[in-house]
């Protein structure tokens, strides 16, 4: 049996969650899900620790539901409570925090080509070294990507992300 | 709620779907959300029951029931007994006694437990009163049919009026 909330927008099915209503959330969750973990998975190393903030993200989601106010984006609202708990397990653990996605990336893009040659990672196959170049060097976003490469959209942020996930192995194993 | 400097991060979350967390901790998640949204009835009343003996107990200093003090200060007592009649005054004790315990509960207990206890307050009600006056009985109070009548439809609706209206100022003034 579907979940009767699905078609519903976040921030109304926000109010109903708010309401007690549990379904509503099932929908926030599995609607958000990938965003929060990929998200987290770009920034931090181990599986374990991964598991660990991510369950405490939607603790102090569900925790702190009535303080959410409708005029915001639920996926703002999101991302803030996302930040802050990284933020607080980072500052807790006092740990390595690993950020080489869109900020670190595309900050400094010049230098990072310096740093890095792409072409020399074996790991990294001819596509995804090209939609990393594409869109780090070049800034390009994913429209342009996927055209460059003649793929879809949702595929070139796949080839990006598993690129990043490759670099990063990549420099832990040079680092560490 | 999200800085200029932050609106790059926000958009790699907003970027970030390929990674879907592993299942057994969804389902963790989501049970545990189910579990705090649905708390079930016994768990409830039982809280609700210590709140009610502890804040119960309490009011015996200022207020006896069934010639039950903890102070042996019958000043209240005798007032309502001489303002409004026995029958009155034991309804009003009632409701004192019940309403006491209403008043912190609704500030005490978690929004999904006032939510269940709403949805059958009346019969919460009803039994906390037959509960507290089964114990004044079992203590040795003195007690009459007619006076424990008016004691228990007192505490009922003590209990039950104090409850809904604090329950909306919960939701309305503290939005919780």
């Amino acid at each position: 049996m579907g979940n009767p909330f699905s078609h519903l927008e976040d921030e109304k099915l926000m109010e109903l969650y708010k309401n007690g209503e549990n379904m509503a959330f099932e929908v926030i969750y599995l609607r958000h899900k990938d965003r929060v973990y990929s998200y987290l998975d770009k920034r931090l190393s181990d599986k374990n620790i991964i598991e660990d903030v991510f369950q405490s993200i939607f603790v102090k989601f569900h925790n702190t539901r009535h303080l959410y106010s409708s005029e915001h984006l639920l996926l703002k609202w999101i991302y803030t409570i996302c930040r802050s708990e990284l933020l607080d397990w980072v500052k807790k653990n006092k740990a390595k925090f690993i950020q080489l996605s869109e900020d670190q990336l595309s900050v400094e893009p010049t230098e990072l080509s310096d740093k890095i040659d792409l072409d020399s990672i074996k790991t990294l196959s001819e596509k995804e070294k090209q939609a990393l170049k594409l869109r780090y060097y070049s800034e390009e976003d994913f429209i342009e990507i996927s055209k460059a490469l003649k793929t879809s959209e949702a595929n070139s942020r796949k080839l990006v992300s598993r690129g990043i996930k490759k670099l990063k192995a990549k420099l832990l194993g040079e680092t560490t | 709620m999200i800085g200029p400097n932050d609106k790059k991060d926000f958009n790699d979350f907003i970027d970030s779907t390929e990674l879907s967390p592993p299942e057994k901790l969804s389902n963790r998640i989501l049970n545990l959300v189910k579990a705090d949204l649905n708390p079930s009835h016994k768990i409830v009343f039982s809280k609700l029951l210590a709140i009610q003996a502890f804040i119960g107990f309490l009011t015996l200093t200022f207020c006896p029931q069934f010639s039950l003090s903890l102070t042996n200060h019958y000043e209240l007592f005798h007032y309502f007994h001489h303002k409004f009649g026995e029958n009155i005054c034991m309804a009003i004790c009632g409701s004192i006694f019940m309403g006491s315990g209403a008043l912190f509960a609704t500030y005490i207990l978690k929004s999904s437990e006032i939510r269940k206890i709403k949805k059958s307050r009346l019969l919460y009600y009803m039994s906390l009163s037959i509960i507290a006056f089964s114990t004044f009985f079992l203590l040795g109070s003195n007690i009459y049919l007619i006076l424990a009548t008016y004691w228990l439809v007192g505490s009922t609706i003590g209990g039950l009026v104090v409850f809904e209206l604090n329950r909306l100022i919960r939701k309305e003034v503290f939005n919780y």
